[in-house]
């Protein structure tokens, strides 16, 4: 592993540790991975290094702020400054050393790669992959309901909530608090908006022997949050993976099967693998099982392909040549 | 038989002009032969009557075509469409309540071709079994009348479908065109309904296994919810009803290639009251945008002219029927049953109909119909709750489907509220606009609605 300092736009630094097949194997694609909210790449090397065995160079990236890179810890300058740093970050190696792009991060980091497609498109990416992404933006994507539920159902169907299931004790412990009189605050004044609305769960003594970033501004919070999954999901035309666990304490069970089923293209090669028993954090270690096996049937197989038909071509070129 | 494939059986002429040459395509069409999507049950019969040679289906298909031409559907038993291409000639045909379909499209349209970028009025005729297909081909637009009767009153078979300009073969229709300079229709005959109920009467049923009856009980509804997008893409056109989902996830897991229809699918239909048209409608209306209600009008001539059509036929049924149960005999269970068998056409399977005709469909429509339930329940967890699905339209939905209907969150609240009193016509309308809108965000060029709206 060697660790890049990629340099993005406003000059800041960005940490890329980089994994790479040993010398001699075929790399056969690029990964780029977003660690989630509040974590940084130090607890994603088991996915990276699963995935480099199966010849697949990983490149694992800190958010700005986050882990290694540079920037200020718990916030950025602009709503949709993570997704810049993505483009300069793809930039970068499409210039350097140019391989097939499969672009994809567990949870929040899920959520930027998604910000990534709608604002950049995928021209520069042959995948993309998402491990639990947090969408959070809506009720029913949700697995509980959080104790403003009642109203906002009331606001946006005008009828009473049929139910309420609020988070068991186990649960809270992995879902972040969200501070709504200082997000609606940030939302009025702008220049409140680096200060903190959603607070991560978790000791500060931990969270700094970790190097955690367990308070969010509202910049950085709108920055890993999308708002109509509908349309930003519709819009991805490459091959598609959902990784998650059953017992996700963030999403529904269902949600991942009805956004594949709903909201992308019919035809397109999309696979969802919900993982029995695996929650949010505990889905990584299934993660490293089955993404290696995903990215191989296609692009291992089809490099393989490729050589077939480069061998098939070589003959009939030959043919040609002895008719001619 | 013309074998099972995802395409669909497809011919398609374009007629010759200054600009183009005569262009042809034939997939799976050759001249002088015959083409049979379906079975006969009279086979054997008819090699006796015209001296063929037993198991030559093909030979015995020419021969009949030959010798009664146009008429072949009064002498061929069975559930089937015919395509004949003779020459110059092309005959379509389907026999006496068929459950199988044909689709068409006869129009002068304009084609862009690429390299010149010249546009040029072309005359053509397209055929093909799969309306899915035939849509992509053309960029048909949604037929806002036929979407407006289907919402009030379901599927009823005709010659319309949910496409502008494309049309359908109906039950016991013969078409003939001619493919010369102009394509013209030539000859368009067809059975009067009760030639219908009698030849298909005459039905020896080939051996199929049963389907799984339909039982509400123990249905994985989120999964059902799930099924409805799929569906509704390989129909090509919004779907109607929960239950089709349902019929077509049984299908898909039955290991057989030939199903029996069980009667509880049938009694899953749309079952229209007595006042259908006049009423209907005003349960959804207030969710219906102009562009939807100019379209009233088309509603009440269809109407009238079921109406002119049941009071002709009134003296033709031995038991008098009212205008519901006759609207039912000849219009919905027939739809209902070609949708039910286009489904499994779309998994490579065939499904035999014994509600054809005959006593059983006779009682089907004159007891006393209890109302399909509904699937749904507002208790349905909120990802995978139609009612709640179709609410989140007003915030998610596609502009063309804001464009036809009214989503707000007061009319939608209130018709949902409405859902203890006719829970499975506020599921009907729930299912066609959330499949509209699928069908409208991945097939934008199908359900845009004309600009002139």
């Amino acid at each position: 592993m060697n660790t890049l300092m990629i340099p993005a736009r406003d000059g800041a630094n960005l940490a890329c540790h980089r994994y790479c097949p040993e010398e001699g194997n075929d790399t056969h694609a690029r990964l780029l991975f977003l660690h989630g909210g509040s974590f940084n790449s130090r607890r994603y090397a088991n996915i990276a290094k699963a995935c480099v065995k199966s010849g697949f160079e990983v490149v694992l990236c800190d958010w700005r702020g986050h882990g290694d890179s540079e920037g200020t810890p718990g916030t950025c300058d602009y709503v949709g400054q993570l997704e810049d740093d993505i483009s300069d970050i793809i930039s970068w190696f499409e210039q350097k050393q140019p391989l097939p792009l499969i672009l994809g991060g567990h949870s929040s980091g899920s959520v930027v790669c998604l910000r990534y497609i709608e604002k950049y498109g995928q021209d520069k990416l042959a995948g993309c992959y998402f491990i639990a992404p947090a969408i959070s933006n809506t009720l029913e994507s949700l697995r509980f309901d959080e104790p403003g539920s009642k109203k906002s159902f009331l606001m946006n169907y005008w009828r009473k909530k049929p139910g309420y299931h609020p988070a068991p004790e186990g649960a809270l412990r992995h879902i972040p608090k969200m501070n709504n009189s200082k997000f609606l605050l940030a939302l009025a004044l702008p220049f409140l908006r680096h200060r903190t609305v959603m607070s991560f769960p978790g000791s500060s003594k931990m969270a700094a022997l970790e190097g955690r970033v367990l308070n969010y501004s509202f910049n950085l919070m709108a920055s890993v949050s999308v708002p109509k999954y509908s349309r930003a999901f519709r819009q991805i035309n490459i091959p598609v993976a959902f990784i998650c666990g059953e017992a996700d304490e963030i999403l529904h069970p269902s949600f991942l099967p009805m956004i594949t089923q709903w909201h992308l293209p019919p035809t397109l090669d999309k696979e969802v693998h919900m993982l029995p028993k695996l929650n949010h954090m505990s889905v990584l270690s299934g993660a490293a099982r089955v993404l290696p096996q995903w990215l191989t049937q296609r692009w291992v197989k089809s490099t393989e392909h490729q050589e077939q038909e480069q061998k098939v071509h070589g003959v009939e070129n030959n043919r040609m040549e002895q008719v001619v | 038989m013309i074998e099972h494939n995802k395409q669909g059986c497809f011919f398609r002429q374009l007629s010759p002009n200054k600009l183009s040459p005569s262009k042809q395509e034939l997939q799976g069409l050759v001249q002088g032969k015959c083409y049979i999507k379906g079975y006969l049950t009279n086979e054997q019969a008819v090699c006796e009557q015209l001296k063929i040679k037993n198991g030559d289906q093909q030979a015995l298909l020419n021969a009949a075509l030959e010798h009664w031409g146009f008429e072949v559907n009064k002498h061929l038993i069975g559930d089937y469409v015919l395509i004949w291409l003779n020459g110059e000639q092309l005959l379509v045909t389907s026999s006496a309540r068929s459950s199988f379909t044909l689709f068409y499209q006869q129009e002068s349209y304009q084609q862009e071709s690429n390299q010149e970028k010249n546009d040029q009025q072309n005359n053509g005729l397209t055929l093909s079994t799969d309306l899915n297909s035939l849509s992509h081909e053309f960029e048909a637009t949604i037929n806002k009348a036929q979407l407006l009767q289907t919402l009030a009153l379901g599927p009823l078979a005709g010659k319309n479908t949910c496409f502008d300009h494309i049309n359908q073969l109906q039950c016991g229709e013969t078409l003939i065109w001619q493919l010369q300079q102009n394509i013209e229709l030539s000859h368009q005959a067809r059975l009067s309904h009760a030639e219908q109920l009698i030849l298909a009467q005459q039905n020896e049923l080939p051996t199929a296994e049963t389907i799984v009856p339909r039982v509400l009980e123990e249905i994985d509804l989120t999964k059902l919810f799930n099924q409805l997008p799929s569906l509704a893409h390989h129909l090509g056109e919004p779907i109607i009803d929960v239950a089709l989902a349902h019929f077509d996830s049984l299908v898909q897991a039955s290991e057989t290639d030939t199903l029996l229809l069980d009667g509880s699918w049938i009694a899953a239909r749309n079952v229209i009251g007595e006042q259908p048209f006049k009423n209907n409608h005003r349960w959804c209306k207030s969710i219906l945008k102009r562009p939807l209600l100019q379209q009233r009008s088309q509603l009440n001539k269809r109407h009238n002219q079921l109406v002119i059509e049941f009071e002709a036929e009134q003296n033709e049924h031995h038991k008098p029927l009212s205008f519901s149960q006759w609207l039912d005999l000849h219009y919905v269970i027939p739809a209902w049953c070609q949708i039910l068998q286009r489904i499994c056409q779309h998994h490579g399977k065939t499904l035999i109909n014994p509600y054809i005709g005959g006593e059983k469909i006779i009682t089907m429509v004159t007891q006393p119909n209890n109302k399909p339930a509904a699937y749904f329940t507002l208790q349905q967890i909120s990802l995978a709750n139609i009612y709640d699905a179709m609410q989140r339209l007003f915030h998610v939905g596609e502009p063309d489907t804001l464009k036809l209907f009214n989503l707000n969150p007061a009319s939608t609240a209130r018709l949902v509220s409405r859902q203890t009193d006719n829970p499975h016509r506020i599921e009907q309308l729930s299912v066609l606009l959330l499949t509209f809108d699928y069908l409208a965000r991945f097939h934008p060029g199908h359900f845009h609605p004309s600009q002139k709206d």
